[in-house]
């Protein structure tokens, strides 16, 4: 799928967007809104995505968008989305985009409200493992071992997982992906759109400002991330789990470590812990797959 | 690229104090002044893959018939595209060194 092959490329946010160098969550928002066309109204919570909606009488998006707040942006898509389809706008696609402490931690409960009462939204979650906005705290979407400024001495649990908590709780159209493979996540962003009910898309999206390396590894390190096997990517339609891209043979996750300056605290027994936890984890979904 | 939108046309449109709380001027901020280095292609050696374009977080890259195209206005010179490129055909130039910039 070569949509963005074209001048046309990220056309649907401006340029000038105070984003910093590199930043993962502005090129997630540019695909998305690549895919999805100018018929989609979008919700963002206060966190750096807050900077496409804009402030004061300066907007990012070139399709309308909406500031929520940080607990309820999938209860703001789920009413709009009612409304939409009151008037007759049923075409109209409706999307969340938050960051992971948005999602996993403040915003859970209003979004599995929002799956389970089955609503045609679009949520995509750019998870850059912790709260940047607010000056880098941890969230439930923080590794093992990286260091935030609430966690000084890397975090000592690991993190919360999301997509599988939503999984169980059933929906529609679920899948994982990276800023590293494009291509991918284009392919899902369609797929959600055409999903009749909820659609979550999570995002693997490094943050050069928060992860502390320089920005031009920002696709280096979201790929390495895959090929560690800490971060798989997968799809679910209802239900059944697919995964999108395989790894034949696993880079050490030291490896995908020592580019970032946020597990320089991290103990050698975290990081033997985030290997166990990537190679266990890419196993147990594996398992998963044949077993369907 | 984008037409701004007219924010005088809006405002006779609705009026300026029946507008409420509406972001209706695009975000313009001229980003290419935060860069330290520029990304500089070498068009005879590019391949028109477009892989650059597609991960150019700020989407200011055109890849045409003529080659790569940057826009140097909002260009942040993160320098992805440069780590991306199969064909390593793109370098970082510092900004102090190109007379123009002065
Ligand atoms: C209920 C509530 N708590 C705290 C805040 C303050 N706050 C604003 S942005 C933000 C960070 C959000 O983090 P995340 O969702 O991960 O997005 P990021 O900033 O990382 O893009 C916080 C805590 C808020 N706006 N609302
Ligand atoms: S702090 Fe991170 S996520 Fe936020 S704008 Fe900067 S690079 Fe992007
Ligand atoms: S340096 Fe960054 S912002 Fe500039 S063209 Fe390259 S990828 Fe785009
Ligand atoms: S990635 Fe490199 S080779 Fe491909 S279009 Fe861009 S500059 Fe040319
Ligand atoms: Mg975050």
């Amino acid at each position: 799928m070569n949509i963005m092959q074209n001048q046309t490329r990220g056309k649907h946010l401006f340029h000038g967007l105070t984003s910093c160098e590199g930043c993962a969550m502005e090129l997630v928002a540019r695909t998305v809104l690549d895919i999805l066309g100018t018929n989609t109204v979008v919700l963002t919570p206060p966190s750096c995505s807050a900077i496409l909606t804009g402030f004061s009488r300066e907007t990012g998006w070139h399709v309308p968008s909406f500031m929520a707040n940080l607990e309820a942006v999938a209860s703001y898509a789920s009413g709009l989305r009612t409304g939409l389809e009151v008037l007759g706008k049923d075409k109209v696609n409706v999307v969340g985009y938050a960051g992971d402490g948005g999602t996993v931690d403040i915003g859970l409960q209003a979004l599995s409200g929002a799956i389970e009462r089955g609503h045609r939204i679009i949520y995509i979650c750019y998870d850059n493992e912790a709260y940047m906005n607010t000056g880098i705290q941890r969230s439930g979407a923080t590794s093992l071992g990286a260091w935030t400024t609430t966690t000084p001495g890397g975090k000592p649990t690991q993190r919360k997982d999301v997509p599988q908590m939503l999984l169980a709780q059933g929906i529609p159209y679920l899948a994982t992906a990276s800023t590293a493979y494009i291509d991918d996540l284009a392919k899902k962003v369609e797929k959600a759109k055409n999903t009749d009910g909820p659609s979550y898309i999570h995002v693997h999206a490094p943050c050069a400002t928060g992860w502390r390396f320089p920005a031009h590894k920002t696709i280096d390190i979201a790929r390495m991330a895959v090929q560690t096997g800490l971060w798989v990517l997968y799809e679910a339609v209802d239900g059944r789990l697919k995964i999108t891209k395989e790894i034949k043979n696993f880079k050490p996750v030291e490896d995908y470590v020592k580019m970032q300056k946020r597990f320089q605290k991290a103990t050698p027994e975290m990081i033997m812990e985030l290997q166990r936890f990537a190679t266990e984890g890419y196993e147990k979904l594996a398992e998963r797959v044949e077993n369907v | 690229m984008l037409k701004p939108v007219n924010a005088d046309t809006i405002l006779s449109k609705y009026g300026k104090d029946k507008l409420g709380p509406v972001a209706y001027l695009p975000a313009n901020a001229k980003t290419g002044t935060w860069r330290l280095h520029r990304p500089v292609p070498d068009n005879a050696k590019c391949s028109r893959c477009h892989i650059c374009e597609k991960y150019c977080p700020c989407a200011v890259i055109v890849v045409a018939e003529e080659g790569c195209h940057i826009d140097y206005t909002y260009c942040k010179g993160c320098g992805i595209c440069v780590e991306v490129c199969p064909k390593k055909i793109i370098q970082m130039i510092p900004e102090n060194s190109q007379k123009e910039v002065l």
